[in-house]
């Protein structure tokens, strides 16, 4: 069922590229037999050369010889070209499905980590998984064709030296696997600690300009020697570990050697085996004792890379968003007559205790102008994230032409709306690149006109085309309020029913918003949800929904709110003694603190 | 570049240490060598087979321990190089003379942290101590053949030195290919970079396919350059295996006419070969992989020295009697400034702060406002790019310690960065020898609520709203006590009552201080002692709220707009 499994994301090349990876790994291991062969044949055509001395013996032999070898050579380029490109080209594809999981799996799952482990998942672990793929795997592939070679020549020879390779091989692949648990477990506690160190560098370049203006150098420095610290104690188990494992490898490695020399110099002297014979075999022995060891010792460093695939595969597996919409089926038809609804919806963030929106009840329109208001944290914002099923409600339900939304499948769903967060995202290109990702097969002619609505006519600082201004690395070369308003033609050009705005204005100056917001107001089509913590475009909206503490504590219109009692005559009238104190110069008549 | 990496690592113990244990470990290897020809010769001449084979016995034995004593040595060098680098390169990050800009515009400085420094290391654990391996053997297996015999050797040698030559000149080829390999894979970081950015958005939007389609295309164009990487290693790999043995072919036939005649013994024979080949067979193609190592450590050391020799800031003190105490806080003539040349961002700005006054700067958006408050923290000193004169108290803005700059100045930016601690901490940051109480009473007056108190804010401030970073970040520079405050869209993120709310605390804090206030909302400004309206960089109208009033202009009609929309 689970088909990521770490081991199956460095061995995907064999699976996936049979072919290709097969070719290249016999190709690749021919060539390393035949070269202990090739070892072998040099010794005996020496001894055989000193046992008659016939000049004629030695240029065949010789001969012979260089013409293996130019074949065994084309053998192992060849087969480095073939495996190497069949693990880049399963690369490409597991970082295309890596990249692409990772967009879909829902927001919960991403917030669960920090930028800094998305980015050294994505940058890091794939690539020690190539590397595990192209170093380790090619490698182990190798290896296990290489001892059956190997083991077949000598086993024709001398069936004692072919057990004794066999013995002295798994004599060390057994001491390689009594460390394997350890060293996975200091490893892992190494890359850890590395993240940390990465992730406290990222966060000091994000905060650069709050360390240098407050004076935290030294506390960041200490912070971040605090990791390094951590760093080194968790180095000293390596250094450690390290050295047994080498101690181990080692002693196999010279027991083999020696013991294979004594018992091929036994065998002659036994009159089993001529000496030419005998140190002929001695290296292909010797390569296939080796190669048992090595499977053993790729194996152990198998870890290293397994832990990096775990992460990856953690991911893969991550139920992707929407995969869960029931079918069709029991789709239950509400009365049709608001365009989008919201029921009894509730909504907790995990790791916190408090709801963030408490039992929401509200019915819009089709057509309608909503203004949100509400202090900073009263849930707009969350209820917009809902909506848009970015998080899955706890209770409650969603429910838009009648039809709940769990019903729809996420892409029909967000369809519906043009969403317009507070911080757009731009990445770096043209302004023609940024709209196009919304609307691909715009012409220029439509987006000029997106831009026009949204009251950008020009960039600050910029010539030519709108369109081919460049918005530079994540949009730092536009300011907040050109970026709204990209944000905002992006909106226009995905053309959806609803639109659902987010703080618009925080950025954009006061005479574009207002504008901005009655021209948007106008258009009858436009059903609006609109999120402000000004209370001017409040008085063009049909509705105005009041949030406290993530319930809705008010809706109507502003001629209707202001009669009464409330929140939001209270902040109407914050701004208004506001500005009429501000004027005359005076601090008092209202209790600040009363409503936060 | 190398060396240089080398000295700042001042691991002087641990890398002689590796250099030791590279030259044990060679001598470990000849003496299997020496030991073969000897128990050889015994077994063929008539001798003890036995002595012979104690002898190989012994020198294996020796080899173990001093084999797991190098990696010994690895390790504690990998280690400790590995924190020192990443210790040094934090530490040149926090005391260069950057601006935020300036680090926020390289992103390859946080690779060089997570990528560059552990590929250094590795290679100085691998192809570092591989080179001197190699080069100690083909010394003593020289020495060794020279003395059984000369003529032997000189023969043979000259051979496996024109291979190593052909060899090198190959592998220079595939340094450029390197390049583009690289080059590839840091496009593709890129894109990921800005993807991660921006979960929300591409849900929201369904922008999966789209983003797919972006990052085929690079990724794609990473596979391709991989690709012919791949041709490349598989050539040069085939012809240093083929390169391997020729040396061992040619060694024996040369050695069998040596054998007949009696001048060496067979054992030697057998060890020359193996020296020269066996050996060979695996340290030649490394030859290929440790010349295109370094090549790749050449780039990666200079790319981190050229961090490293980024300018220290200065630290020189102030010296006060430069000071015109009685000149103006801030003093703008005629300055113009453009990101590129004839470009301009500002056109002959002048005005002039005393050390009481409040200045608010209005426009619409990019007319220039943020630049003139990046252009008084210092963010462009080092550059050429303004004309005219900046003066602080009387002293021109590049003449100005920028340590000196920045105690004087507390600035809140549009968003603020908090660090994963609690509230209180970070105001401890900006104030160490606070009290408990104060803090919290500065916490208070910013309008941080009490809830907070106590809990950590979270991975950058995440854990809390944008509202609550703000008032956190007034706090903390309130309680920096500078004189100069700067705000920068302060309120843009916060809802009516707590701009009002803050803007009186503002009004309260900066009281007898200096203060600029970039806002686009005219509320919060109207007090000010002094207003500019700028329009594509240039000032337009200059004077308090109720002379620009008078003038109705620019300023009166955005005004009344503003007011308009409101009533």
């Amino acid at each position: 069922m689970k088909k990521t499994t770490p081991l199956y994301l460095l061995t995907d090349t064999f699976f996936d590229k049979k072919a290709r990876f097969i070719t290249g790994i016999v190709f690749g291991a021919t060539e390393s037999v035949l070269n202990a062969v090739l070892s072998g044949q040099l010794y005996r055509i020496l001894i055989r050369f000193g046992e008659n001395g016939a000049k004629g013996l030695i240029i065949k032999d010789f001969g012979v010889f260089l013409v293996e070898l130019l074949v065994v050579e084309t053998f192992a380029a060849v087969g480095v070209r073939l495996s190497l490109n069949a693990v880049s080209e399963s690369d490409f594809l597991l970082r295309k499905s890596v990249i692409s999981t990772l967009l879909r799996i829902p927001l919960k799952q991403w917030n669960r980590h920090g930028k800094g482990y998305w980015v050294n998942l994505l940058n890091r672990d794939i690539e020690m998984i190539s590397e595990g793929k192209k170093k380790q795997i090619v490698d182990l592939f190798k290896t296990i064709v290489t001892i059956i070679g190997g083991m077949v020549i000598v086993a024709i020879n001398s069936k004692e030296m072919a057990v004794f390779s066999i013995l002295g091989g798994v004599l060390y692949f057994g001491t390689a696997l009594a460390m394997k648990s350890t060293v996975r477990r200091v490893e892992k506690e190494q890359q850890s600690v590395v993240i940390h160190a990465t992730d406290a560098i990222s966060s000091m370049i994000d905060g650069f300009g709050d360390i240098k203006f407050y004076d935290m150098e030294p506390h960041f420095s200490e912070e971040h020697q605090k990791v390094i610290e951590q760093y080194g104690a968790a180095g000293k188990r390596y250094i450690n570990m390290s050295m047994i494992q080498t101690m181990l490898k080692d002693f196999g490695y010279s027991f083999c050697y020696v013991g294979l020399l004594m018992m091929a110099l036994w065998l002659t002297g036994q009159g089993k085996l001529i000496l030419s014979d005998a140190m002929y075999l001695w290296p292909i022995a010797m390569q296939v004792c080796y190669c048992i060891q090595k499977m053993g010792f790729l194996i152990i460093n198998l870890q290293k890379y397994t832990i990096a695939a775990e992460r990856v595969s953690d991911l893969l597996d991550t139920q992707q968003e929407g995969e869960t919409v029931r079918e069709h089926s029991g789709i239950h038809v509400y009365e049709q007559t608001e365009c989008l609804s919201v029921k009894n919806l509730s909504f907790r963030y995990p790791d916190e205790d408090r709801y963030t929106l408490d039992h929401v009840d509200l019915n819009v329109c089709s057509g309608e102008k909503v203004v949100i208001v509400g202090l900073s944290g009263s849930g707009k914002s969350t209820l917009f994230k809902l909506l848009l099923r970015l998080y899955t409600p706890d209770s409650g339900a969603v429910i838009l032409n009648g039809i709940s939304a769990d019903q729809y499948s996420l892409n029909d769903l967000r369809s519906h709306f043009s969403y317009l967060p507070q911080h757009p995202f731009l990445f770096e290109g043209t302004i023609r690149d940024n709209l196009a990702v919304v609307s691909p097969e715009a012409e220029d002619e439509e987006m000029n006109n997106a831009l026009r609505k949204a009251h950008l006519l020009s960039l600050d600082g910029h010539r030519g085309n709108l369109l081919d201004n460049n918005v530079g690395r994540g949009g730092t070369l536009v300011s907040g309020g050109e970026r709204q308003r990209i944000g905002l033609s992006r909106c226009f050009l995905r053309d959806a029913p609803i639109y659902l705005m987010d703080e618009m204005t925080s950025a954009l100056d006061a005479k574009i918003e207002t504008e901005l917001v009655k021209e948007l107001f106008e258009q009858p089509d436009l059903t609006i949800l609109y999120i402000t913590h000004r209370l001017n475009a409040a008085i063009y909206a049909d509705t105005i929904v009041v949030f406290d503490n993530g319930r809705i504590v008010q809706k109507g219109t502003h001629e209707d709110l202001i009669m009464h009692e409330g929140l939001y005559r209270k902040l109407w009238e914050q701004r208004e003694v506001g500005l009429k104190s501000e004027r005359e110069d005076t601090n008092e008549g209202v209790n600040y603190h009363a409503c936060s | 570049m190398i060396t240089k990496v080398l000295k700042r690592l001042e691991l002087g113990k641990e890398t002689a240490l590796l250099v030791i244990f590279a030259v044990l470990s060679t001598a470990k290897d000849l003496g299997g060598v020496f030991a073969l020809a000897y128990a050889t010769d015994q077994i063929i001449y008539g001798g003890s087979m036995q002595k012979g084979l104690m002898l190989m016995l012994s020198v294996m034995m020796a080899g173990v321990v001093i084999a797991s004593f190098e990696k010994r040595t690895h390790s504690v060098f990998a280690v400790r190089a590995r924190g020192i680098l990443y210790s040094i390169f934090c530490k040149k990050l926090l005391s260069a003379d950057f601006s935020p800009e300036d680090v926020s515009n390289h992103h390859e400085w946080a690779n060089i942290y997570s990528g560059d420094i552990p590929q250094m290391i590795r290679w100085f654990e691998q192809t570092y101590t591989g080179i001197i391996k190699l080069v100690s053997y083909l010394v003593g297996a020289l020495v060794y053949s020279m003395y059984q015999s000369w003529l032997l050797t000189i023969i043979v040698i000259p051979l496996v030195g024109v291979l190593v030559l052909g060899i090198s000149r190959i592998s220079n080829g595939f340094k450029v290919h390197i390049d583009k390999e690289r080059r590839a894979a840091d496009e593709a970081t890129k894109h990921l970079d800005q993807i991660i950015d921006a979960p929300e958005y591409i849900k929201a939007y369904s922008l999966e396919m789209a983003m797919d389609n972006r990052m085929e295309k690079v990724l794609r164009e990473r596979m391709r350059a991989e690709k012919r990487g791949n041709t490349l290693r598989g050539i040069i790999g085939g012809v240093s295996g083929i390169a391997s043995f020729l040396p061992g072919v040619f060694a024996g036939i040369v050695g069998s006419f040596f054998l007949i005649e009696g001048k060496i013994t067979v054992g030697f024979l057998i060890a020359f070969i193996q020296m020269v080949m066996g050996r060979f067979q695996y340290a030649f193609p490394q030859i290929g992989d440790y010349l295109a190592d370094t090549q790749s450590m050449k780039v990666l050391c200079k790319r981190f020295e050229q961090f490293m020799s980024c300018p220290e800031e200065s630290t020189v003190d102030m010296d006060s009697s430069e000071l015109f105490f009685e000149e103006p806080m801030i003093q703008f003539k005629h300055v113009s400034f453009g990101y590129e040349p004839s470009q301009y961002v500002l056109r002959d700005v002048s005005f002039s702060l005393n050390k009481t006054e409040n200045l608010a700067i209005v426009g619409e958006s990019g007319c220039g406002k943020s630049t003139i408050l990046k252009l008084i923290m210092g963010y462009y000193r080092n550059q050429d790019s303004y004309s005219g004169d900046i003066m602080i108290l009387g002293k021109e803005l590049r003449q100005w310690p920028i340590k000196e700059l920045r105690k004087l100045i507390a600035p809140v930016f549009q968003t603020n960065t908090l660090f994963d601690m609690t509230p209180e901490n970070n105001v401890r940051l900006a104030a160490p020898s606070w009290s408990q109480r104060e803090i919290e009473q500065v916490l208070d007056s910013a309008g941080v609520s009490r809830r907070l108190i106590g809990k950590s804010t979270g991975e950058r401030g995440k854990s809390v709203s944008g509202g609550e970073r703000q008032r956190i970040a007034i706090a903390r520079a309130m309680a920096k006590q500078a004189d100069i405050y700067i705000f920068d869209e302060i309120t843009s993120a916060l809802d009516t009552m707590t701009e009002k709310q803050l803007s009186e605390n503002l009004n309260h804090m900066t009281k007898g201080k200096t203060s600029i206030m970039v806002s686009h909302r005219l509320d919060t400004i109207i007090g000010a002692d002094n207003i500019l309206y700028l329009e594509n960089g240039e000032i337009k109208e200059q004077g308090t709220h109720e002379e620009l009033l008078q003038i109705n202009g620019a300023y009166a009609s955005l005004y009344h707009k503003q007011k308009g929309g409101e009533l």
